[in-house]
């Protein structure tokens, strides 16, 4: 057939104008829209982020524990995207990082932030290497550093302080705060209850990605009541061997009226927003 | 048929059926010891398929589940310590790579396949690229659920490297026959069969393939189906002879049958098809070979869908221009990235199609259901009335 088409140059001409209008067209529908969006997909136990901002620069916080991240955006950026301006890690524990490694070595990365906490395992020695073989610039973020995206997004950078060490690799997570207008999301990586209430001034904010797949430690009360997220997500496997998320964590934000999403159950949990509204779907 | 051909295919196969029984009861592989710990060393020949958190790989009859990383490649020397459950399964045991093959024609071919495949991974998004290093290169790891749709949909024999995409291949070079000269085309097609066993990595499934497939192709292009026939059977038969335990390897037996499929049957279905002028020829040997391999597929991965033969007829189309043009990306992928990118956007297209097809039926959960190993019989029959077809097919 192919080759017949090469012997036929109108049909070979008709079908590459054919799938060219297709492609087109097909890029029409996927070019990005004018919103802010968070993503936080369903990889099973453990956490992966996508942030698309007003301009469409793609910030990707943490892989997940295995390579399914990559088909989320396959589906999640257009088909001729290859390029993510920012990766972050929040901290080294394989459920964060497996998903990165091959997200490096596919998409053209910018820029990575890490926070230099170190982790004896073959994941982590695979991703340092792939770094440094790749030269991709690193950044390691602290306390009150923030990214001016230029279009009314906004990240600020809330933990860790600058050379924090902790025994708890969660404890050192990189967590951030996406605003854009009136909308804020706080996304917290794994750092429990001992890291909160992140400086003094933070309140009723929009959306937040519960710490630590919603463990019994991931939240402190007092903190919670004064942040007051209208939706919290939990990043969460099925069946997963640690109990996630508590029972315990699950009252506390039933008991401030937080609308509650989970992973396992919901599926992809997708938030967007323009600065005055927003509003959530989930795949189920 | 007459009765004296009866005879003779009967004779011969009573023979070869010999020798290779004689040669299996020979070569019974010396299983290692079970529920025992041991220590080893030998060199990996195959690239793990990673499923979920773990990769998964075979030395010394062993399957063996371990972390994605560190990665082991074709050639690594291994040291592996552990348990050996009953079933012949290492989970998780110590590995150390006491060395890489530094040289040597199958680790540097075993390099420029991982070239290929990274391009494809860099330039194409999940599933495709996935599905495209599957169609090209017989890649082993694909995303867990799109495998479990192909499966469904009792399509995954498009992902498995058989004699079918070689004669794709192969056909597509000898067409150019009207553009050259007809002995330089020969060697061309030849050269390029070739370079594609060795993309494959030139691993058994792959040169098993390539002789079968090639076979096939010069069989068809030369055009005489008695002769081409023998030397399927013999070639076969040779190969079996020498490594016995073969007969049990599922893509031995789907490029066998390709093949098989491709010599008995193309011909008359063309002629068949002579009024669907546009896709008679790959769709001729598409069919031929895909009522040979079906049953084999389904009996192997233990799901029967009543509606694979519509999902094939649906997708099939788009292999013969999805494997031509992914080898141009490749080619010229690799010596200007950006040309590259721009061809693998209409792969993509294609892809996208085929990606679509499966995911909706295999959405139809309801039309397929397990087929049990019982089901032999069923198989058998199936082969007797496919065997029956091509013979009042000769007679016509």
């Amino acid at each position: 057939m192919v080759a017949k088409f090469l012997r036929k140059p109108k049909q070979l001409f008709i079908s590459i104008l054919v799938s060219s209008a297709a492609l087109v067209w097909v890029g029409v529908f996927q070019l990005p829209n004018n919103n802010l969006t968070v993503k936080v997909y369903d990889v099973g136990q453990g956490d992966s982020i996508l942030i698309k901002t007003i301009s469409n620069y793609k910030i990707m916080i943490d892989g997940g524990p295995d390579n399914k991240v990559l088909s989320y955006l396959g589906s999640g950026l257009a088909f001729w995207d290859r390029k993510i301006d920012l990766v972050i890690l929040t901290h080294p524990h394989s459920d964060h990082l497996r998903g990165l490694i091959e997200v490096l070595k596919r998409y053209k990365v910018d820029q990575v932030w890490l926070t230099g906490a170190k982790n004896e395992t073959a994941e982590h020695q695979e991703w340092i290497r792939t770094l440094g073989e790749l030269k991709i610039k690193i950044g390691y973020p602290k306390e009150g550093d923030l990214i001016d995206f230029g279009d009314g997004v906004i990240i600020k950078v809330l933990h860790p302080k600058k050379g924090i060490t902790d025994s708890d690799l969660n404890n050192t997570s990189i967590v951030l705060i996406v605003s854009l207008g009136n909308f804020d999301a706080l996304l917290t990586g794994d750092a429990g209850k001992e890291t909160q209430p992140f400086g003094n001034n933070l309140k009723d904010i929009e959306v937040l990605k519960v710490p630590h797949h919603g463990a019994k430690t991931a939240l402190e009360p007092h903190f919670l009541k004064e942040i007051h997220p209208e939706i919290s997500i939990i990043s969460v496997g099925e069946r997963n061997n640690y109990g996630h998320p508590a029972s315990e964590t699950i009252k506390l934000l039933e008991n401030i009226g937080s609308k509650i999403y989970r992973t396992d159950k919901n599926g992809t949990v997708e938030v967007v927003s323009n600065g005055r509204d927003w509003y959530t779907k989930s795949e189920r | 048929m007459d009765n004296k051909q009866v005879t003779l295919y009967g004779a011969v196969f009573i023979l070869l059926f010999g020798i290779w029984f004689l040669r299996w009861q020979m070569t019974k592989p010396a299983l290692p010891k079970t529920n025992a710990a041991v220590k080893f060393q030998d060199t990996l020949l195959t690239e793990p398929k990673i499923i979920g958190q773990s990769a998964y790989f075979t030395i010394q009859h062993i399957r063996i589940r371990t972390n994605i990383y560190p990665t082991f490649n074709y050639g690594d020397r291994l040291e592996i310590e552990g348990e050996v459950k009953s079933n012949l399964v290492m989970d998780f045991p110590k590995i150390t790579k006491i060395s890489e093959e530094k040289s040597g024609l199958g680790n540097n071919i075993f390099k420029v396949r991982k070239y290929f495949l990274d391009l494809v991974a860099r330039s194409l998004p999940e599933p495709h690229a996935s599905l495209l290093g599957g169609i090209l290169l017989g890649k082993a790891s694909l995303d867990r659920d799109f495998e479990a749709d192909l499966k469904k949909t009792g399509t995954i024999h498009t992902v498995v490297v058989s004699g079918f995409n070689i004669t794709v291949v192969a056909g597509f070079v000898l067409t150019l026959a009207g553009l050259l000269k007809r002995r330089f085309v020969l060697v061309l097609t030849f050269l390029t069969i070739v370079f594609y066993v060795l993309l494959t990595g030139a691993n058994p499934p792959a040169i098993r393939a390539a002789i079968m497939g090639g076979l096939a192709f010069f069989a068809l292009a030369v055009g005489r189906q008695r002769d081409s026939l023998w030397i399927l059977i013999l070639a076969a038969a040779a190969m079996l002879i020498w490594q016995p335990n073969w007969i049990s390897d599922l893509s031995f037996g789907l490029s066998f049958l390709a093949t098989l499929g491709i010599i008995l049957l193309s011909k008359p279905l063309e002629s068949l098809l002579e009024k669907t002028n546009f896709l008679k020829g790959d769709l001729a040997t598409t069919i031929a070979a895909q009522s040979f391999v079906t049953p084999l597929i389904f009996y192997n991965f233990g799901t029967i869908s009543l509606l694979s033969p519509i999902v094939n007829a649906l997708i099939l189309w788009v292999i013969p221009p999805i494997t031509i043009l992914g080898f141009v990306f490749l080619l010229l992928g690799s010596i200007i990235f950006p040309a590259g990118q721009v061809i693998s956007w209409f792969i993509w297209l294609l892809l996208s199609y085929f990606i679509f097809v499966i995911q909706a039926f295999s959405k139809l959960s309801f039309t397929s259901f397990e087929f049990g190993r019982s089901s032999l019989i069923l198989v058998i029959v199936y082969y007797l009335l496919l065997f029956w077809i091509v013979i009042k097919f000769k007679d016509k």
